[in-house]
């Protein structure tokens, strides 16, 4: 709610510095956001942005996989070593053998079989993309994989294996490891190497929910819960504002009024419309107190005046979002964008 | 369009509405059927789906993209275009799921593409192998004047023992253990080596992409190895012993070696020499032919250790220790010179009549 807080800010008499800062330190954040976003183009031909999966999901994918590999490596070990009891001799080399054998497929078949997903990315809900767009293909699916092993596999058993040996090897695996761990630190979609070689990343599954339409609500109605509930005090106005049709607004808005806010205005006004306090009553008067303060500053500014009660709050602001989008949309058809109070 | 009219006739209090809001109300139940399908599709692979269900998939998922792409152009409404966003996002990635089947896969990789891969990059293959002979000579020479250069060559637990003061008896006891089927100790050296060697494998396929210059040298690293235990066995006369206890998983894991030293070139190669391409870009197409070299590394890798396990103690005999090892390295050679190599190609070069026939039959087919 930057927006209004710099509203309030600005009347108080010219910009002051602190408003400045706060807007800076905005617009660096969500340039920040948006250099991480990873737009795709699929052969559809119309761009899709994903979110790419932040370290600690990363991270914690690969310790669940890890784990779950070595769950399955045990027990088949154990089977192995129970069922043959002349593997113990060499039972170094079999386990080694035992666990690479079963890595690589483990990755490989599940990537391929739940398109991009191992056991772990599933549960966290994480998934493998390929950046170029295209689908993903086997090809793609094996080279990253591949390059787990030898990102990360080979050198720490080697370094577990023979660390004793400080030879050039065990330099060069030391030297590796720390290369390996930074890599995905250092670029924006915290792709690791083999991720690079494949052209993948790395998203978190969107989660598709449809929310209704604030501007099709009734006045009032569905916007927030404190309609539902019997003793809310919005009730009376509500009435009386929709004596006649229900769609017939209550309040109109002149074109100079709906001038002053451009389309993030517009969005910010969408969330705070769209938060559901829940059943607890503090929450919801401190809702309606919001509401109230949000549209009063609206009032000032579009000449309004200061006296929209906090009753009135959430239809004043439901009548002054869909006049607002309705306003913004035809601007914008007409080739006029208005993509914040700045615009001119 | 005729759905367009048919609604606003019947539902004439949305007659005033925003054109975003009546935008939604029209397309809003085909974005739900393809979230259902979706979620089956998620669930339980596209495969489940029947004819009809597959092809109205695909129809909703390039309606719902049209409308995402709309939506970005009139809404004003940021839930309804994340909702969008994310809907086709999962639809799209549902859509454009790997293809092929994993059988197939599989089954492609050992027939064909690997032999390829390997007939195609014969140069590196040869490269590598030139370095890692040259590593062996100069290594074998030198320890052959001057045994204080076994040290410099080989560490100590990779020699466990076996230097230029060994005596001969101990040599030939590291070649022919006294009872077969003991592993004893020799458990955990076998183990030490095929770490060491998976290792030196896979790093000289990685570090080629640091200009080729690493791989190079671990190829002739090893190499030297190889050269410096010849050297020491040569002075007691026992080479020929030494080269048949190698030979039995030795042929299978050096072979690997260098084709993983091969696709270590081969990235080098790419970024020594991008031609055309950015360095980058260079890389990404060399990349397959070089994942191809390291996949069957890595094979070779595990039959050679399943060979190490099994064989070298089992198998005491000299002549039986060369057969197999150099047998199966002729198996190995007559896979990549044989298999996958496509029926146009051999045909193209000996009868060119019956390429074309060939290829007329194609155009007919399609």
């Amino acid at each position: 709610m930057a927006w209004f807080r710099k509203n309030k800010s600005g009347d108080a008499g010219g910009k002051s510095k602190v408003s400045d800062k706060q807007m800076a330190r905005l617009a660096k954040k969500a340039a920040k956001r948006e250099r991480r976003q990873l737009v795709i183009m699929p052969p559809e031909g119309v761009p899709l942005t994903l979110v790419p999966a932040g370290l600690g999901g990363r991270l914690g994918a690969q310790l669940l996989d890890l784990f779950f590999t070595l769950l399955i490596g045990m027990v088949l070990i154990f089977a192995a070593f129970y069922a043959f009891q002349g593997l113990r001799a060499s039972s170094a080399i079999i386990i080694v053998l035992t666990f690479f054998l079963l890595r690589l497929p483990y990755y490989i078949v599940t990537e391929i079989i739940w398109n991009g997903q191992t056991p772990a990315k599933r549960i966290l809900g994480l998934r493998t993309v390929s950046v170029n767009g295209k689908g993903l293909t086997i090809y793609q699916i094996v080279v990253r994989n591949l390059l787990r092993e030898i990102e990360f596999f080979s050198p720490v058993t080697y370094l577990l294996a023979g660390a004793s040996d400080p030879g050039i090897l065990t330099l060069i695996a030391a030297l590796w490891t720390v290369v390996v761990i930074i890599v995905p630190l250092w670029n924006r979609w915290n792709q690791r190497i083999g991720d690079i070689l494949a052209d993948t990343a790395v998203i978190n599954t969107p989660k598709p929910a449809l929310l209704p339409d604030v501007a099709i609500a009734k006045p009032s109605g569905a916007l927030s819960a404190n309609s539902r509930s019997s003793e809310n005090p919005l009730g009376r106005w509500r009435d009386r504002s929709s004596g006649g049709s229900a769609q017939e607004p209550v309040y109109t808005f002149s074109r100079a009024q709906l001038d002053h806010y451009g389309r993030h205005e517009l969005q910010v006004l969408e969330t705070v419309l769209r938060t559901d306090p829940g059943q607890s009553d503090k929450l919801q008067q401190e809702r309606r107190a919001n509401l109230g303060r949000i549209a009063r500053q609206i009032g000032k500014k579009i000449g309004y005046g200061n006296l929209i009660s906090d009753r009135e709050a959430n239809d004043f602001l439901a009548a002054f979002y869909r006049a607002e989008r309705a306003y913004l949309e035809e601007r914008n058809l007409m080739g006029d964008r208005r993509d914040d109070k700045n615009y001119r | 369009m005729n759905d367009q009219s048919k609604q606003s006739a019947t539902a004439p209090r949305h007659e005033n509405e925003t054109r975003s809001v009546r935008f939604r109300r029209e397309r809003e139940a085909e974005w739900e059927e393809l979230a259902g399908l979706l979620t089956r599709v998620e669930r339980k692979g596209a495969g489940k789906l029947s004819f009809l269900e597959a092809q109205r998939f695909s129809q909703l998922y390039r309606r719902t993209i049209n409308s995402l792409s709309l939506a970005r152009s009139i809404s004003m409404d940021a839930s309804l275009l994340t909702y969008l966003e994310n809907l086709s996002t999962r639809a799209y990635l549902a859509v454009y799921a790997p293809r092929e089947r994993l059988d197939r896969a599989i089954v492609r990789f050992f027939m064909a593409s690997a032999p390829q891969a390997v007939r195609r990059n014969a140069w590196f293959v040869v490269l590598a192998a030139a370095l890692f002979a040259m590593g062996g000579g100069v290594a074998f020479v030198l320890v052959s004047t001057d045994p204080t250069w076994f040290e410099a060559f080989v560490g100590e637990r990779l020699a466990s023992g076996r230097g230029p003061s060994a005596s001969e008896a101990d040599l030939r006891a590291s070649i022919y253990p006294d009872n077969a089927g003991s592993f004893g100790n020799l458990s955990f050296f076998s183990f030490y080596l095929f770490t060491h060697n998976t290792s030196v494998a896979f790093f000289s396929f990685t570090l080629g992409v640091l200009a080729a210059v690493p791989t190079g040298f671990l190829t002739f690293y090893n190499g030297t190895i190889l050269g410096a235990f010849f050297a020491v066995h040569e002075a007691k006369d026992l080479s020929l012993d030494l080269l048949g206890w190698l030979s039995i998983h030795g042929v299978t894991e050096i072979a690997a070696l260098l084709f993983a030293s091969a696709g270590g070139l081969k990235l080098g190669s790419a970024i020594l020499f991008p031609g055309d391409n950015t360095r980058t870009r260079a890389l990404r197409m060399a990349g397959p032919d070089a994942v191809k070299l390291a996949l069957l590394a890595a094979v070779m890798l595990v039959m050679a250790a399943v060979l190490e396990g099994y064989g070298r103690q089992l198998v005491t005999d000299l002549t039986t220790r060369l057969v197999i090892g150099w047998g199966i390295g002729v198996l190995w050679l007559l896979w990549f010179l044989l298999a996958g190599r496509t029926r146009k190609r051999t045909s193209m070069a000996s009868d060119p009549e019956f390429d074309t026939q060939a290829i007329n039959a194609d155009q007919r087919s399609n």
